[in-house]
């Protein structure tokens, strides 16, 4: 009898400690240089009630020729309504070139930079440095995040995105000294490779980060899933050049300018060859061409947002979707995204 | 025990962790799974080479070959950074604007004393300048810094006052549309500010008579109006300004309000108008032709057929088409072909043809040494259409050569000789060139083009020196290098070697290959038996070019050949072949014997330290130590069969000379050349790493089976603990480096915690602990190895 209350006891223990999960709040990432969301994007917004966007002010570079720090682009603000009604965290990506060799002047001068940048965009909460630090980089970026968080207003929390191979390895590059990490959980394949089965995302790739990972990482972990496609053209065996967003697939279909190929991919990439000289994304294709396209439909959403379930992300994660500007509004509803952020949770 | 405590730092991390609504079950099971991770096996990433760059094949055009002014040729051909040094549009299109200055006022000033006035002068020098202009009298002097200017004083004492009007208003102009901006903050607009601009701009249009002054202010109107974003009013303002100026003289200024106009059409969604527009400033206009290559575009096939639509002729359709091809890195011959079609006396179809041959020289100048050394970067498909894409440019260029429309036809004709040249018919392109020199003049194009064959013509020579013959390829060689063309391209030295390396490995010279493309030093990094047969077999026969190519070891022949045979000695050592390894050194000379490095291989050691000492009064060279090493292994038979109690000494000393000498000994250099320690972090994939500028990649001696076979055989014949737990301890260090290099390792150096050893691997460590633990030597070496001391807890 003893033994049953005590097992009874247990049990309501258990039971009273596992608080049900928070799901995740959704947010997304604008990454064009013109922030201008369309109609469609800000009923997407306002139907999945996402208040939270990440949005990148700059792209900072290395410039090949004179070997100088400097800023490619810079956020143009055209919807400066959107912006007041929303959380904004600023964003800045840095190429991880910046950081090979940087002396410890310049990354004081770069934290010195970014934060008067970032003044532009205030009033803000959080603020986030996207960088693919690599183990050789790792000294110098993390110094730079130490410089650039006595720059920032002492309230702001300060994040990092975090790359898969950062996340699976953390003790050969490092975890950042910030307070969040957005967790990248895409671009599981290598998009020079003509063979490669879907680029931005594939179970399988993604399965064998989430093997042997750390169950524990040092900082908590929000999480951003893909919500684009891409095509890649790969000229005479060579990636010729990547066009962002989803194709006009009727058109290419009846125009007679392009041969569809079928794979036999679980989650389907599309194979396209160039059969007469065309014209797509802008970009002049020839005879040969050949056209990956990588795309996330539904089933693969769910399927990444359950792979997930296995990472270790923060009681208060949110769930940022990539990106506002090319995902294809139209078949993502507010309830399938709702659907994403409560299966990584269940 | 090692699981332990790594629990250990586990639990008491997270203790200071927030519980986050987790049960203490959920805790257990959460550091259970983590405990499984740490068997769960790393990825096999591939290996890399560091600090490795690109490369993207051999070209041997000169830059000079092609129009020099055509600025936007960085977009077609592959010419380094002499764009970068030679085309700054910015000072091209101060050039052009000033020289149009020049012209209008009868060339009195040199475009430099335009362009002081013009770009460097300031509102308060300007000011004074229209001053001095308005002036009847000519009393007014000309502001200090203009004192000595042409270009102002002309215009003053002509009493030019639209001029200088107008050149206070641009000053005011410019302050609008010069960015200020370093990128990292917005430059401020004051939009308003240039509307006001606009309006005062447009009254002084009206008010000014001088077709060339109004020009400039529609410029300065239509370019304010879209750097304010105003982009229906730049249409409108243009439309309406430029139809009421007198355009018979053509001016760049046209292209520049041009380029202001299509920019607008662009913002307004108007995408062929605006590449039409800009197809026009490319095909006229120097200064801008970046810009509106830059610009174009061109979002689908109805844009293009909208565009096509606007051309009024076959010469601005073929631009079209130009601009469509540029860029793309791909044969281009259709697009040739309909180009020369529409317009054969097109200015740019000769970047096009340039472009084109330098896809060739990219596969055809392309050896297998090319590949070894920077990898196959190259397309298999490009490849594999090489042949017929030379075939179809060779028929289109002698089209182009018959016909006789081409306004630069020696161009064309140097070309089909070096198409010839990459067709391997050496005879034919020699022939080529010299007729084509013969009718080569004083003209700057013909100088050119001389100065082109000059350098292919040095392609020729090494393309024809003869791999075969030893005696006279190094003279011929050396020849080749003292032509003035070799100094001038940078790819000439590299591609020579790799020319020569593949034709020597053609005629089964590995070793004189090897060393014909790599330094010397290089081959020990991996050493390669035919490589190192072929260069003693050369060393006998004091072969020129080995003796050239091995300058920078020694000049003295005999030093040369004991460099080689103890490579080879140290080739076989390292694959545990010692009897091999002392026939290698016995036949070095004694004088060079006497040169060789010391070692002390035999020391018993427990520290993890790789740095050697200086040699002691007992340390040996690798000859003595292969003789050494023979004898402790006959010793150490003998003491077996004899039931000797030395035996296990015997044989421990030879399971520490295969583990000293091994990656992971402080003596590694005794069968290795090279160790490079970041190889530590990536063992399971060797053992031969990737390493810059190493042909072969780096061999690191990662096996330890023969040290572990020997301290197995001294655990043994060991009579004493003492001995025992020595024996083990060794045997035990083997084990846990050879998990180390398993792919299922996740360890890392540098991690503070103690290796975690699976159960077949802990064999050693276990009976040590277990059995030997009493021992002083035991005592000893726990103080020491902190792993052993964690494991033992």
């Amino acid at each position: 009898m003893k033994l049953l209350l005590s097992i009874f006891c247990g049990l309501c223990w258990i039971a009273c400690s596992n608080p049900v999960p928070k799901p995740l709040t959704p947010a997304f990432y604008c990454w064009e240089t013109v922030f201008k969301p369309d109609s469609a994007a800000i009923s997407l917004l306002d139907s999945t009630s996402c208040n939270i966007l990440y949005i990148k002010i700059l792209d900072i570079g290395k410039n090949a020729s004179s070997g100088a720090i400097e800023p490619y682009s810079r956020l143009e603000l055209r919807d400066s309504a959107l912006w007041q009604s929303r959380q904004i965290i600023p964003c800045v990506f840095i190429t991880n070139e910046v950081f090979d060799g940087i002396s410890p002047e310049k990354k004081e001068w770069l934290a010195g930079k970014i934060a008067a940048a970032a003044k532009d965009f205030a009033p803000f909460k959080e603020f986030q440095v996207d960088c693919d630090w690599t183990a050789g980089t790792r000294q110098a970026y993390f110094l730079f995040l130490n410089h650039l968080r006595k720059q920032l207003p002492q309230s702001t929390t300060l994040s990092a995105t975090i790359r898969l191979h950062q996340y699976k390895f953390p003790q050969n590059t490092g975890v950042p000294p910030v307070d969040r990490g957005m967790l990248m959980f895409y671009n599981t394949g290598d998009v020079d490779e003509e063979s490669e089965r879907n680029s931005i995302f594939h179970p399988a790739e993604a399965q064998k980060y989430l093997n042997g990972a750390p169950k524990k990482y040092a900082i908590p972990l929000d999480l951003a899933l893909p919500l684009f496609s891409w095509a890649q053209v790969f000229r005479e065996g060579e990636l010729w050049k990547i066009i962002p967003g989803p194709l006009p697939l009727a058109e290419m279909r009846s125009g007679g300018k392009y041969l569809e190929h079928t794979t036999l991919e679980p989650f389907p990439a599309q194979l396209w060859e160039v059969q007469d000289g065309t014209f797509l994304g802008g970009h002049y294709l020839r005879p040969g061409d050949r056209l990956r396209v990588s795309a996330i439909p539904e089933t693969l959403l769910l399927e990444s947002a359950r792979l997930a379930r296995q990472l270790d992300l923060a009681d208060d994660a949110r769930l940022a979707f990539f990106h506002l500007g090319i995902a294809p509004k139209e078949y993502y509803s507010a309830q399938k995204l709702d659907q994403v952020c409560k299966t990584v949770r269940n | 025990m090692q699981n332990r405590k790594k629990l250990g730092n586990f639990s008491s991390t997270l203790l200071k962790q927030p519980m986050s609504g987790l049960s203490k079950v959920a805790w257990t099971f959460l550091a259970g799974a983590w405990l499984f991770e740490l068997f769960t096996p790393a990825p096999h990433t591939p290996p890399c080479v560091p600090h490795s760059k690109p490369f993207h094949g051999y070209t041997f055009f000169d830059a000079d070959f092609v129009d020099a002014s055509a600025a936007y040729a960085p977009y077609f051909l592959r010419f380094g950074d002499y764009y970068d040094r030679n085309f700054n549009p910015e000072v091209l299109q101060q050039k052009e604007n000033c020289e149009e200055w020049t012209e209008r006022f009868c060339s009195k000033a040199r475009w430099e004393d335009v362009a002081e006035v013009i770009y460097e002068s300031d509102a308060y020098d300007l000011a004074q300048l229209h001053e001095a202009a308005s002036d009847p009298t000519r009393k007014t002097p000309l502001p200090y810094r203009l004192e000595n200017n042409d270009f102002a004083y002309v215009v003053a004492y002509n009493g030019c006052s639209e001029v200088t009007r107008y050149l206070t208003f641009a000053k005011r102009c410019e302050e609008h549309v010069v960015a200020k901006g370093d990128g990292w903050s917005a430059a401020p607009r004051h939009v308003q500010d240039m509307l006001e601009l606009i309006r005062e701009g447009k009254e002084r249009f009206y008010d000014t008579k001088s077709a060339f002054v109004r020009l400039r202010y529609a410029y300065q109107i239509v370019r304010l109006a879209h750097y304010a974003g105003a982009y229906q009013m730049t249409v409108d303002l243009y439309d309406e300004l430029m139809p009421k100026i007198d355009r018979k003289k053509r001016s760049v200024i046209f292209y520049w309000a041009l380029g202001h106009l299509a920019g607008a059409m662009q913002k307004l969604g108007k995408y062929p108008e605006a590449a039409f527009r800009y197809s026009i400033i490319f095909r006229h206009c120097a200064s801008k032709r970046i810009q509106a290559f830059r610009s174009f575009k061109i979002r689908d096939d109805k844009d293009w057929q909208n565009t096509l639509k606007l051309c009024n002729s076959n010469e601005e359709r073929s631009t079209l088409y130009i601009m469509r091809a540029g860029g793309s890195h791909t044969w281009a011959v259709p697009d040739m072909e309909a180009i020369y079609e529409m317009d054969a006396a097109n200015p740019q179809l000769e970047l096009l043809l340039v472009s084109d041959v330098q896809e060739l020289e990219k596969v055809l100048l392309r050896t297998s040494v090319t590949d070894h050394k920077n990898g196959r970067a190259l397309a298999k498909i490009k490849r594999d259409a090489v042949a017929k894409h030379l075939l179809d440019l060779q028929k289109f260029v002698r089209r182009v050569i018959r016909d006789a429309k081409t306004p630069n036809p020696k161009t064309w004709r140097a070309v089909d000789g070096y198409l010839e040249l990459l067709a391997n018919d050496r005879y034919a392109a020699a022939k080529t060139w010299d007729r084509l020199e013969d009718e080569l003049d004083n003209s700057k194009q013909d100088k050119n083009i001389y100065q082109q064959l000059e350098i292919w013509r040095c392609l020729l020579d090494i393309m024809n020196l003869d791999t075969t013959a030893s005696d006279t390829v190094d003279r011929l060689s050396y020849k080749v290098r003292s032509l003035e063309a070799f100094d001038q391209n940078p790819y000439f030295e590299p591609f020579l070697q790799e020319w020569l390396s593949a034709g020597y490995a053609q005629n089964n010279h590995p070793g004189k290959a090897m060393i014909a493309a790599y330094p010397p030093h290089t081959i020990r990094y991996n050493p390669r038996l035919d490589v190192l047969e072929d260069l003693l077999r050369l060393s006998n026969n004091f072969d020129p070019v080995l003796l050239e190519r091995t300058m920078m070891i020694d000049t003295n022949p005999e030093r040369i050949k004991a460099y080689f045979l103890e490579t080879k000695g140290v080739y076989f050592l390292s694959r545990g072949e010692p009897e091999a390894a002392a026939a290698m050194f016995r036949q070095i000379s004694p004088v060079e014997q006497a040169r060789m490095t010391q070692f002390v291989p035999f020391a018993n050691r427990f520290g993890e330290k790789i740095n050697r000492e200086p040699p002691r009064e007992t340390a040996l060279n690798r000859l003595e130590i292969v003789e050494q090493l023979i004898d402790f292994e006959q010793q150490g038979r003998a003491a077996h069969a004899l039931q000797d109690t030395n035996e296990a000494k015997i044989w421990l000393r030879l399971g520490d000379f295969w583990y000293n000498t091994s990656f992971f000994g402080y003596e590694w250099e005794v069968r290795d050349f090279h160790r490079d320690g970041a190889n530590q972090s990536r063992l399971a994939q060797g053992p031969v790493f990737p390493l810059e500028g190493a042909p072969d990649g780096n061999r690191e001696n990662l096996d330890l089976s023969l040290a572990l076979q020997y301290y197995e055989k001294a655990y043994k014949a060991a009579r004493t603990q003492e001995m025992k737990a020595r024996t083990a301890f060794m045997a035990a260090r083997v084990q846990q480096k050879q998990w180390f290099s398993h792919p299922d390792c996740t360890y890392r150096p540098g991690n503070p915690n103690v290796p975690l050893l699976p159960a077949e691997y802990m064999n050693y460590y276990d009976l040590l602990i277990t059995r030997h633990s009493k021992t002083r030597y035991f005592e000893t070496v726990v103080k020491e190895c902190k792993w052993l001391a964690a494991y033992a807890r």
